[in-house]
């Protein structure tokens, strides 16, 4: 397992994801009387409601919507992520001082079996020798703090806010703090069910089809 | 500094401003005066002109005389159509010098209506100040005037309680049992107590220290420790200024503080007002607007415990699947190899290289099988992640009832939303409703902009630190300030000392200035009474050893502020205006308390009040009737 108690430093974010932060970092007051910039409120955005605070406020840490969004964007587009070490860039980036470690090996553990999905059982192959150079190198890279933090993270932020139709979790998940007395695809309880179910396909099609 | 003790008044003369003319000459020393003057004479004029003169310099003095409620209020007569000569004369004595104070203000008054639509009223040319010390041997000009008259007698500091009026009585009353105003009336408490000559110390010994820094850098060559000390003179009023702009937030954080009080009170009251209504339509609506708002809570805190525990949605019991993956790779692929780095190592490093399990010699074919193996083998980390088991706390978060659980909350609440909107208020019931409403709304905007406020208090504080960090920085880092180091700690220990001492100061003022008090209540309304004045509560009344707010009634609660107005002068002499008001059985003991605790009263007392209040203080025979007379100079 990977050390991360340090540093993790700048992360790479989408401009959602980016105004999810800094919701949480800086909205404890009521914006409209905050220097800070607005994100886009909904169409319907009540002033009233919105002296409140944001739900957003309430996560725990400040990385722990990143973690959210970076299992969502696994679960969801289910892909492997690239074997090039170059860093992707995002919108925007920020800083972050975590202990992220036990997500890590969540994270680790799921692309493995997401890995083994793809490439099969090691009897399966044909030679043994490539399969094992070929997976070796495949957990080194998941190991590896900066492929996890410049590539594994920001390539499923991305995924995450990817839209089959309507709008990404993520768009969905900043304006969720201005939600009133409705429930509908913008509502904390509606992202719970979806990050949820997402998690349940992934499970039941990766995870659980490799044992049947 | 003169002792108060020994001033004495001997005349006030006021010329034409706001269309008042007419001369009070004093009594002999040690002797009191009582001047009867009818009501709209003047009197409230005189006492607000005295204070006017006293507080504010010249320079400052436009716009800042305030007559009762009317803040700022005119000083011109308003009757007189042409350009205006105003003088106030001031004449007194220390027992030592004659003094003669003249204010003359020049201008006209206009009735006509600026952009607002509001009466633009004077429009002052100029305002000068003069002082005569013994007829002229020695005479000072505009704002040396005052300078003179604060450092030498303090007028300034008390004139609003050594000319005292029904006015000044209310407010400190309403300041007394007003949480939100006691700022202002321990800022008073804490003017008293300070005394001038350390403010001016203060900006001495800070005048000391920048010419210390102007001389360590003319003595320097090196243009960066010039530049350093420049920064460093920079820091150090950029720090003034940042502190001031603080002090300056913390008191509009206490004007706010006041503004939410009070409406909160209205809407309390407001509150009361609907609650007792005998609408039974207003009643119900009332029952459900809180089971609405009841209901909304509860979704708020549900959601607010789904992003809470965001964490716990990775809610899988997936460790023994992934552990049978896991298992399977191992077994079908014999992964990870056995650890035989050390093995392979020995094999190719040994002369010839040599197999070092069957002894033979390795051909070169052999020993590229052997280095190709060397690539195969799983590093540390990778052998790790294959062997150990994996395990994941399993949490229980059931998203599917969360959402169920809101639901339910969300039909509930549109169903008396329903029912609210069905309930018929008559408008007298709709008109309450909606003022509560409004204020409900002005409330949420004053508390907001508070916050907010509070927000830049807090960045400015911080600022300050920051500064102060600098600071400390640039002097401890300048070579060129090591000379003078030893002054210039001394400088900064001695600012401190005097600000421990004026703290020191004031905290012992208040206990002796509270006890001054309660001698003085004491005195005039009877052993059973006494006053308290802390810095928690501020002036309280006690009656019969029970202190607070409404201890008294009105009539006691005057007496405590005349009393409160004695302790806050500085000076013997007391001019008071129209003393009787609520005073009510009180009044004798007033006016005897009065003429023993002063060398001179004077009394500006409607004709109502000279039977039962002003013949105390002297006879009718000496008491003089003054008329005023329109028209200015």
């Amino acid at each position: 397992m990977l050390d991360m108690d340090k540093r993790l430093g700048h992360i790479q974010l989408t401009e959602e994801l980016y105004d999810v932060i800094e919701i949480k970092s800086k909205y404890d007051i009521p914006v409209e009387d905050s220097k800070h910039e607005e994100p886009e409120k909904p169409p319907d955005f009540d002033k009233v409601q919105y002296n409140k605070k944001s739900y957003i406020v309430q996560f725990d840490r400040l990385i722990d919507p990143v973690i959210i969004a970076t299992l969502y964007g696994l679960y969801k587009s289910k892909k492997l992520p690239p074997s090039d070490d170059t860093p992707i860039q995002l919108d925007k980036s920020h800083e972050f001082l975590a202990n992220i470690s036990t997500h890590e090996d969540i994270i680790s553990h799921f692309l493995f079996c997401l890995w083994v999905k793809e490439n099969g059982y090691p009897d399966e192959s044909n030679s043994i020798i490539e399969y094992r150079q070929k997976l070796y190198e495949f957990i080194e890279k998941l190991l590896d703090p900066k492929y996890f933090i410049n590539v594994i993270i920001p390539f499923y932020i991305k995924e995450a806010n990817e839209a089959e139709s309507g709008t990404s979790f993520l768009f969905r998940l900043r304006d969720s703090g201005f939600v009133q007395l409705r429930s509908d695809e913008t509502s904390p309880e509606y992202l719970a069910m979806e990050f949820a179910a997402a998690q349940e396909e992934f499970i039941q099609e990766i995870v659980q089809n490799l044992i049947e | 500094m003169v002792s108060g003790n020994n001033i004495y008044f001997s005349l006030i003369k006021i010329e034409g401003y706001r269309g008042r003319n007419f001369e009070l000459k004093m009594k002999p020393r040690n002797e009191h005066s009582v001047f009867i003057m009818d009501g709209n004479t003047g009197k409230t004029t005189a006492i607000e002109l005295l204070r006017w003169c006293f507080r504010w310099r010249e320079s400052d003095a436009r716009g800042r005389f305030n007559h009762m409620w009317h803040r700022p209020a005119h000083v011109l007569d308003n009757k007189t159509k042409e350009k205006q000569k105003c003088t106030i004369t001031i004449q007194f004595s220390d027992g030592v010098h004659d003094y003669s104070f003249k204010r003359i203000t020049v201008g006209e008054y206009s009735w006509d209506k600026d952009e607002n639509e509001k009466v633009i009223g004077d429009i002052i040319e100029r305002i000068e100040d003069i002082l005569e010390i013994d007829w002229g041997k020695e005479v000072y000009q505009h704002d040396d005037v005052n300078k003179y008259i604060n450092s030498k007698f303090r007028f300034g500091q008390c004139a609003e309680y050594f000319c005292f009026d029904g006015e000044k009585a209310r407010e400190v009353m309403r300041c007394s049992a007003d949480r939100g105003e006691l700022y202002k009336l321990l800022d008073t408490v804490n003017q008293r107590t300070t005394h001038p000559i350390l403010n001016d110390y203060k900006s001495q010994l800070e005048g000391l220290k920048n010419r210390v820094y102007s001389a360590s850098k003319s003595k320097v060559t090196d243009r960066t420790l010039k530049l350093n000390i420049d920064k460093l003179m920079r820091e150090e009023e950029e720090l003034k200024r940042t502190e001031s702009e603080h002090e300056k937030k913390v008191e509009e954080t206490q004007v706010y503080d006041k503004a939410i009080f009070d409406l909160e009170q209205e809407i309390t009251d407001l509150n009361e007002r609907i609650t007792d209504t005998q609408s039974i339509n207003i009643r119900k609506r009332i029952t459900i607007e809180n089971s609405i708002g009841n209901l909304a809570k509860e979704i708020e805190s549900i959601r607010n415990t789904i992003y809470k525990n965001s964490l716990t949605w990775i809610s899988i019991d997936v460790s023994s699947s992934i552990n049978e993956i896991k298992k399977k790779v191992k077994e079908t692929g014999k992964l990870p190899e056995p650890y035989r780095e050390e093995l392979i190592k020995s094999c190719l490093e040994a002369k010839p290289p040599t197999c070092q399990i069957c002894g033979r010699t390795l051909t070169s074919e052999s020993k590229k099988h052997v280095e190709r193996l060397k690539e195969l083998i799983a590093s540390h980390q990778v052998h790790t992640f294959l062997t150990n088991e994996f395990n994941i706390d399993v949490t229980s978060f059931d998203s599917h009832e969360y959402n169920e659980t809101i639901q339910n909350i969300l039909k509930e609440h549109e169903a008396q939303v329903k029912q609210l909107k069905s309930i018929e208020l008559s408008d007298q019931d709709k008109k309450m409703m909606a003022e509560r409403d409004n204020k409900n709304a002005e409330l949420r905007q004053l508390e907001s902009l508070k916050r907010a406020h509070e927000v830049d208090l807090d960045s400015l504080y911080e600022l300050i630190k920051e500064k102060k960090n600098a600071i400390d920085e640039l002097k401890e880092k300048n070579a060129a300030l090591e000379e003078n180091r030893i002054i210039l700690e001394k400088i900064e220990t001695t600012i401190k000392t005097i600000a421990e001492t004026e703290e020191k100061m004031r905290k012992k003022a208040i206990v002796i200035i509270s006890e001054v008090i309660s001698q003085g209540v004491t005195s005039i309304l009877g052993e059973r009474f006494g006053a308290k004045l802390t810095e928690q509560d501020g002036l309280l009344l006690g009656e019969d050893g029970y202190y607070s707010v409404e201890a008294g009634g009105m009539s006691g609660r005057l007496i405590l502020t005349y009393c409160f107005a004695e302790a806050m002068t500085l000076i013997d002499p007391i001019i008071v205006d129209t003393p009787a008001g609520n005073i009510g059985s009180h009044r004798e003991n007033l006016a005897k308390h009065l003429k023993a605790n002063h060398h001179q009263v004077i009394l500006l007392c409607l004709p109502t009040e000279v039977p039962d209040f002003a013949h105390n203080l002297s006879d009718e025979k000496n008491m003089t009737v003054i008329d005023n007379k329109e028209g200015g100079a």
